[in-house]
């Protein structure tokens, strides 16, 4: 496997830096190397938050953020009416995860795999409301097929607190079986 | 034999002083820092870490607690960034002159103004002249092991040790990290030793008092002769560590300098950068070679020598913004190369300050930019900004 770049487009508030930190945690466990890179400002709720991961079977070099991602990652997508592209940079025959009940018209015949999750509807169903981080998480394992779906409920036990963890796993367990794949 | 976890290069360094089981911490938190000392207070809280934490209330505080700490006779760990490290200037002189095997973590954030809260190294390069050993890290797993050589070497030479790790792009960015067992590190890192400056209500005596003529000279040369001795002592202990841990580590590491057309070097979390575009570089057919350097005080001006010494042309690249000459890092290549008499273009780069990424796409425009200038033979007195928007000039 080539060493794989993850953009995550989402808000602050919603995970995606945890969420990062999670995948991390499933790829050491499944005997990979990776890395999380937020990028962190003075940060607000709900203002844009840009978070990086890397992927590889060999231990990670670049410490910078991804400009060219092989998958990019929703988790709002009304992030779109703020002007924030799903497409900038993207590698030929990219993956897309996207937070939503269909796909958005713009976004069609863009890239070479989608996943579509209604991440915030599994997250309310099974929790409340609650950033939709685990389902994310579920959702990016059943798309990327990069971890498997029990490297992510493991790593979630590990890291989330006892409390919030067994919940979590559910969350991505359940949007991993919910995430409908497509290839063109 | 240890384990690998994902952890940031703050939880990193804090994992280095839980296992070096340090006896007293004492630090002030401050952005990019605080998860590095809170880690540090959760081992200690968690009973993993059987040490005193001092809460101060500044960073000149904390740095004087810990001075304080040594002198008594104790393993001790202080941690800071930017404008907390300016804070504690006037300590940092005291620890080194006195002699003291302080280990501090610096979060490299840029000193106001305009403030900042990321990343450059003007923080620790403002302190670089005094007599600090200098380690900057490229990922979380050398902010590991870096602590681990940090009080390895500082008890042997006793002189204090900066780790050094960029803001964000290494203190907030987890990575897969090795963590060595405690049985292994305490075969490395034996127990804590006093040096020849101590207090002890049995044995009194005099320290960091006033100092006339007389002795003062004396005192900074053989302050500067122990730090100078860590050039030979580091690959020594290096070499120990590989065999123990399985890791090599050196002053500085050179890849495909030999030769070259051009070779970056970099300090910090831009070195890995610099090496993933340079080995895609050398795929398509050109000679680009790279230099980390690692250890920044002492600088190891005869092994940046021989690693650069048959290259055509070389780029420093300096995360500092040092006004009105080169960079700090250039400045050291460049006097290293007059001192052996080469005769190399060396171009200075100034980039990604006060959080700017230094992207491939930065890396890369350095390459070109030394590329180009050497094609035309040209020199370039003062730094190249290589990132700056047109803007601005």
């Amino acid at each position: 496997m080539q060493e794989k770049e993850l953009r995550i487009l989402s808000r602050g508030g919603q995970g995606a830096v945890t969420a990062a930190h999670i995948l991390v945690e499933a790829a050491v466990a499944a005997n990979l190397y990776a890395q999380a890179v937020p990028s962190f400002g003075q940060e607000r709720q709900g203002a844009p938050v840009y978070t990086f991961a890397r992927i590889s079977q060999e231990p990670v070099e670049s410490h910078t953020y991804v400009y060219e991602p092989d998958i990019v990652v929703v988790f709002d997508p009304f992030l779109m009416e703020l002007g924030i592209d799903p497409l900038q940079g993207i590698k030929d025959h990219a993956t897309l995860v996207i937070n939503d009940k269909k796909l958005p018209e713009q976004l069609r015949g863009k890239f070479a795999k989608t996943g579509i999750v209604d991440a915030w509807g599994i997250t309310h169903e099974l929790i409340g409301n609650v950033p939709p981080n685990a389902a994310m998480l579920g959702a990016i394992a059943k798309t990327t097929g990069l971890i498997q779906i029990e490297h992510i409920t493991q790593a979630i036990m590990n890291v989330l607190g006892e409390r919030i963890a067994k919940v979590n796993a559910k969350c991505a367990q359940v949007a991993y079986e919910r995430t409908v794949v497509s290839e063109t | 034999m240890g384990k690998r976890v994902a952890i940031s290069g703050n939880h990193s360094i804090a994992e280095g002083v839980r296992l070096a089981k340090v006896d007293v911490v004492a630090a002030y938190p401050i952005t990019p820092q605080t998860p590095m000392v809170e880690k540090v207070a959760d081992f200690i809280n968690q009973g993993r870490l059987d040490a005193k934490y001092i809460a101060v209330e500044s960073e000149h505080s904390a740095l004087t607690a810990v001075v304080g700490a040594s002198v008594m006779g104790t393993r001790v760990f202080t941690a800071s960034a930017g404008a907390g490290l300016a804070l504690m200037h006037e300590i940092v002189g005291v620890a080194s002159g006195n002699r003291l095997p302080i280990v501090m973590g610096i979060a490299n954030r840029s000193l106001p103004s305009p403030w900042s809260l990321q990343a450059d190294h003007s923080d620790s390069m403002a302190e670089r002249d005094l007599g600090w050993i200098q380690l900057y890290a490229a990922s979380c797993q050398e902010a590991l092991d870096y602590t681990l050589l940090a009080y390895r070497i500082a008890e042997e030479v006793r002189l204090p040790v900066m780790v050094c790790i960029d803001g964000f792009f290494l203190t907030h960015t987890t990575e897969a990290v090795d963590l060595p067992d405690q049985a292994d590190v305490d075969q490395f890192l034996p127990a804590f030793e006093r040096g020849d400056i101590y207090l002890d209500p049995d044995d009194p005596m005099t320290i960091n008092q006033l100092n006339s003529e007389a002795t003062f000279t004396e005192l900074k040369y053989r302050h500067n002769e122990a730090l100078n001795s860590v050039v030979d002592l580091f690959p020594h202990v290096a070499k120990e560590f590989e065999e123990r841990f399985g890791r090599k580590h050196s002053l500085c590491t050179a890849v495909g300098c030999e030769g070259a057309d051009v070779v970056v070097v970099t300090l910090g979390s831009s070195s890995g950068t610099a090496r993933k575009v340079a080995g895609q570089m050398r795929a398509d057919g050109q000679k680009i070679g790279t230099l980390q350097v690692s250890c920044f005080r002492p600088f190891p001006k005869q092994e940046v020598i021989d690693h650069l010494k048959h290259a055509k042309a070389v780029a420093v690249v300096d995360r500092s913004w040092a006004l009105g000459t080169d960079g700090p890092l250039a400045q050291e290549v460049k006097s290293a190369f007059y001192s052996a008499g080469l005769n190399v273009p060396v171009y200075n780069f100034v980039g990604g300050l006060g959080g700017r990424d230094l992207s491939e796409a930065t890396v890369k425009r350095v390459i070109g930019k030394a590329l180009e200038l050497k094609e035309q033979e040209e020199q370039a007195l003062y730094p190249i900004w290589i990132d700056v928007k047109e803007e601005a000039k």
